[in-house]
């Protein structure tokens, strides 16, 4: 098997920015393997989640590749986003917004073809709520449901936006339960400022600030990441003060 | 006492408008209110106006013109994401009161000799609706609902999550444009009963009755369907035995309605 056969996704002189000429990202360039375990941190506005609306393809660079093995991939991408993102002022019931995963198999009408979200739901301990409106959820439920919509859908590769922002122990538990399980077949992707909680079984950290900075999970230092966010930073529980933003280091080499 | 209002063929007409109208006003009304769509649907209606007044000055058909107006209004609006529309908030201001002056401007500047009555087109008149406009309206009413309920999954995952939608390869935009096309001509629809300035309290308050107590889109839509009629008919009705306007007895009967519903939601059932 040669090398290129493990890589599920390829990212090459990728530049972005939201408005000219302010880069938000400047010549990205890294892999993800068929079964990685990447954790994307950084500072605020530092381009995370940027960098991972790119890969899903809700962003186009303005220049740069990603390129998808088998081309198919880019297709089959199970997107969680943060739970603000969408509008909770639309009234659904959380088994309307799992089958939303799967729009070309699921319609809202009806109660037949329920089988797999039932048992989604189940796995995901959220079989007692599936009548539930989703706007009366805890954070966590929420978070949950949102992983159920990308899961139904048999995604070839997980994109997760700060999955555990203001959650409870038992989402987390169940959380890290179906990535460990997911993992063992398709790469996942995580955003995140929590860092502790997903940390057990990274096998990359890519850390970036307008530039990215990809390191084996074990041997990323403080001072990488200090280099990173511009500041001394807590490894262990590390967040961006808010005087560093926009104080960017220069002259360093990327790390592949 | 009803057997003698049915009696007169306006009076049938007015019921039958009255049932396709509420069809419109609840299924459209579900996304407006849901997706807070009520101010570009203030500025659609009133934009419409404009094109109302322009085509009498011409001497063309005046709904015509409200038609053509509300269609462009809402494909330019269409054209922005829910991300960006808020951006465009003084934009719709600007088009809501434009619209509204060049209304009145052209109607007031018209030299023909048949000056239309400037209040039937802000109040409406349902009495007035003729059988041709029920074959127009049944027909626009059954492409509504035919339109909606084939799409029906990918307009409510739009109105949830747009980006979600995007990525499962949903044309977003189209649909996005679609519905508020279907947005505009229900306005147009409605104008004729209620009239521009009554309008979007019939598009907004049976959908936000429906909403005092239940929690599920596809029930609010239906149910809203039945809360309009109730309210239309209820409304003809009374301003028939009380020799009162149409438009907006139904509206005060809307408003008083759904001020009940929130106080004993309020008081007696969230207590």
């Amino acid at each position: 098997m040669s090398i290129n056969d493990n890589i599920a996704v390829e990212i090459r002189d990728l530049n972005f920015g939201y408005r000219k000429p302010f880069r938000i990202l400047k010549n990205i360039n890294f892999t993800i393997k068929k079964n990685d375990y990447l954790v994307i941190i950084g500072p605020n506005g530092g381009g995370k989640t940027t960098l991972l609306r790119l890969l899903a393809g809700l962003l186009t660079p303005d220049s740069g590749k990603i390129m998808f093995h088998p081309p198919n991939l880019q297709k089959k991408i199970g997107y969680v986003p943060q739970f603000s993102r969408f509008d909770q002022n639309v009234p659904l019931k959380v088994l309307d917004v799992i089958k939303m995963g799967n729009l070309k198999k699921y319609s809202f009408f009806g109660k037949t073809g329920n089988e797999e979200p039932l048992e989604l739901s189940e796995t995901l301990k959220l079989d007692h709520l599936l009548g539930k409106p989703v706007r009366e959820l805890s954070g966590g439920q929420m978070q949950r449901v949102l992983i159920a919509r990308a899961l139904i859908g048999k995604p070839g590769i997980l994109l997760f936006d700060e999955p555990t922002a203001s959650i409870d122990s038992e989402s987390r538990e169940i959380f890290q339960a179906i990535i460990h399980e997911m993992n063992q077949t398709i790469p996942i992707v995580i955003v995140t400022h929590d860092f502790t909680a997903i940390a057990q079984e990274v096998k990359h950290i890519a850390c970036i600030n307008q530039e990215l900075y990809l390191h084996e999970a074990g041997k990323i230092s403080e001072e990488t990441l200090q280099k990173v966010y511009g500041c001394p930073v807590d490894l262990i529980a590390h967040g961006i003060p808010h005087r560093v933003l926009g104080h960017h280091r220069e002259n360093n080499n990327h790390v592949q | 006492m009803f057997s003698e209002m049915l009696k007169y063929s306006f009076m049938q007409n007015a019921f039958m408008a009255a049932v396709l109208s509420s069809i419109l006003c609840g299924i459209i009304g579900t996304f407006v209110v849901t997706k807070r769509m009520v101010f570009i649907s203030g500025g659609i209606s009133h934009a419409a106006f404009g094109g109302l007044g322009l085509f009498f000055f011409l001497g063309l058909d005046p709904m015509l013109g409200a038609f053509t107006i509300a269609l462009i209004s809402a494909v330019i609006l269409g054209l922005y994401s829910p991300e960006t529309i808020n951006s465009q908030d003084a934009n719709i201001g600007i088009l809501w009161s434009a619209g509204m002056a060049m209304g009145i401007l052209f109607i007031t500047l018209s030299t023909r000799s048949y000056t239309p009555n400037l209040m039937s087109y802000l109040f409406g008149n349902i009495l007035m609706v003729h059988r041709e406009n029920i074959y127009y309206l049944t027909g626009l009413t059954l492409t509504v609902v035919i339109i909606i309920f084939s799409f029906f999954k990918y307009f409510l995952s739009i109105a949830f999550d747009e980006e979600f939608a995007r990525l499962q390869a949903v044309p977003v935009p189209f649909f996005r444009i679609l519905l508020l096309v279907m947005t505009g001509i229900t306005i147009v629809a409605l104008i004729q009963m209620v009239g521009i300035i009554l309008v979007i309290a019939l598009l907004t308050i049976p959908t936000m009755i429906s909403m005092l107590f239940l929690n599920d889109f596809k029930r609010i839509l239906m149910v809203s369907v039945l809360v309009s009629v109730f309210l239309t008919f209820s409304g003809i009705a009374l301003s028939y035995f009380l020799d009162l306007p149409t438009g907006p007895v139904i509206i005060i009967l809307g408003a008083f309605i759904l001020l009940t519903g929130n106080l004993i939601k309020r008081f007696y059932i969230n207590k």
